[in-house]
């Protein structure tokens, strides 16, 4: 039975990506325009797919391009395998610092009667050598023993990140993997594209029984998503504000009471 | 060993926070309470304002005076430093001041006694002469031990030598009065044991029991046996 053109024009495909919470919205089968936007490190190398889809034809395959962004014109063909997922290292002559691409999938449905009929999904692609960047918010600051503090990380980049403090006296540091947004701690993305994250420390692991001490923190590892997937990088920018000193003074001492 | 290092935190925990009392005080004293001082630091104190009228609110020192004038009860005072150049704050450290009430006391027992006449120059007359009469007194209130003054009236009501000050005394105790009497006359003579005034240990006055019943009592002093007619041969 033939399949009316509308029916096929009905269909929807959708890009995700495996093992990502940079989803992007559902794409409804429009050629040329795109609603998705992934900001990659040149160098990185991520998963994409579009789900697999059971209707509209016999075949289903799939043709991964790279096309300018600015003329459509194609510039590489990927895969031509049929298959609905993709793994792309954007290491290209295209991938530069501020230019752009744009992924597109094409499925075809081979009616088995001489006629194809295809649909695309297309996202922007575009490029940054800029790291992620991280900063302490938390100012050099003074404690009296046994009293907590607050200490806060402004950051960028693609969730999910990792970020190691260490404090030099142990206690006041913090390991934290797979921060997304949302996860508790995190604030939401500001106008400039930053996120604040902060973290209690307790009143009891500030403790100077016997004199002032100073905790050192310092940022030892920051990775966002991008990072995490180039093989040619480890942390993102550290070369910002990541040392603060948070002295904890000595509680004073009082005797007992006396009485005659 | 675990056992034995819990029983012992136990036990300085125990010690570092007030226990049932600290210091026992009677109702009307005052007393000077005080930290040792440090360079640098200011004090803040409060006391339970039901058991004194004293207000430590303005207090910055290591030392205030409490005036326990207020009720009979366990009252806390409490005290922390701040030091001034961090304003950091110290731990609190407490005391359990239990204000007891006002004191009192009486003559205990129907313990009047009788002695025999002291001869010419107290030289015993036999009898209980030469000992001591022993008399009850009970302290109730306050903070013991005490201290009581009694006065001797002869027959006569007239005061005997000077009042006379019994220290140390136990809330049960007996006062001993010497039996140090000359009776030259024919009946007996009745002297007079009078409780005049007590203290507490810290100084606060008891009240005397008003009944004469209840703050005095006697010594018979028997007259000396006469010999007349001297010695015949």
């Amino acid at each position: 039975m033939k399949k009316t053109i509308l029916s096929k024009l009905l269909f929807t495909l959708v890009i995700g990506l495996f093992a990502m919470t940079n989803t992007f919205a559902q794409t409804t089968n429009t050629n040329g325009t795109y609603d998705a936007i992934h900001s990659v490190l040149v160098g990185s190398e991520y998963d994409y797919n579009v789900v697999l889809n059971t209707t509209g034809g016999n075949d289903n395959t799939y043709t991964w391009r790279v096309l300018n962004a600015a003329t459509n014109a194609e510039i590489e063909v990927i895969a031509t395998d049929g298959s609905n997922e993709q793994t792309i290292t954007w290491s290209g002559a295209y991938a530069v610092n501020g230019e752009k691409v744009i992924l597109q999938v094409e499925e075809y449905g081979d009616h088995g009667d001489g006629k194809v009929c295809s649909q695309i999904s297309q996202i922007e692609i575009s490029f940054t050598t800029d790291l992620p960047v991280i900063a302490f918010v938390t100012p050099d600051h003074t404690l009296c023993s046994t009293e907590g503090t607050n200490v806060s990380v402004k950051f960028n980049g693609l969730a999910p990140w990792d970020i190691t403090i260490v404090d030099d006296k142990g206690v006041a540091g913090k390991v934290i993997s797979d921060l997304n947004i949302g996860d508790t701690g995190l604030s939401a993305v500001d106008a400039d594209g930053y996120y604040t994250y902060t973290y209690s420390v307790a009143e009891n692991l500030l403790v100077s029984p016997d004199a002032d001490v100073v905790h050192s923190l310092t940022i030892t590892a920051f990775v966002d998503d991008n990072v995490r997937k180039n093989a040619g990088k480890l942390n993102g920018d550290l070369t910002g504000d990541i040392d603060v000193d948070i002295t904890v003074y000595q509680l004073p001492q009082i005797s007992t009471i006396n009485h005659n | 060993m675990k056992k034995l290092y819990l029983l012992i935190a136990f036990t300085v925990g125990l010690v570092h926070f007030a226990i049932a009392q600290d210091q026992q005080v009677t109702l009307g004293t005052s007393d000077d309470y005080s930290v040792t001082a440090v360079p640098g630091y200011t004090y803040t104190w409060t006391v339970d304002i039901a058991g004194t009228s004293t207000d430590v609110s303005g207090v910055t020192g290591n030392l205030i005076n409490i005036l326990w004038d207020k009720a009979e009860g366990t009252f806390n005072i409490t005290v922390f430093a701040t030091e001034t150049a961090t304003s950091c704050i110290s731990e609190t450290e407490t005391i359990s001041v239990q204000v007891l009430g006002q004191s009192s006391v009486l003559f205990a027992a129907a313990d009047d006694a009788q002695t025999c006449s002291d001869l010419i120059g107290n030289v015993a007359g036999g009898g209980a002469s030469g000992g001591s009469s022993s008399f009850q007194v009970q302290f109730t209130g306050g903070l013991a031990p005490y201290e009581l003054k009694y006065k001797i009236l002869d027959p006569l009501d007239a005061q005997v030598g000077p009042e006379v000050t019994v220290s140390g005394l136990n809330a049960t105790a007996s006062i001993d009065v010497p039996n140090q009497f000359i009776n030259e006359g024919a009946g007996n003579a009745i002297y007079k044991i009078v409780i005049v005034s007590g203290t507490t240990k810290d100084g606060a006055s008891v009240d005397i029991a008003t009944d004469v019943a209840d703050n005095t009592r006697t010594i018979t002093v028997l007259p000396k046996p006469k010999l007349t007619g001297g010695i015949t041969f």
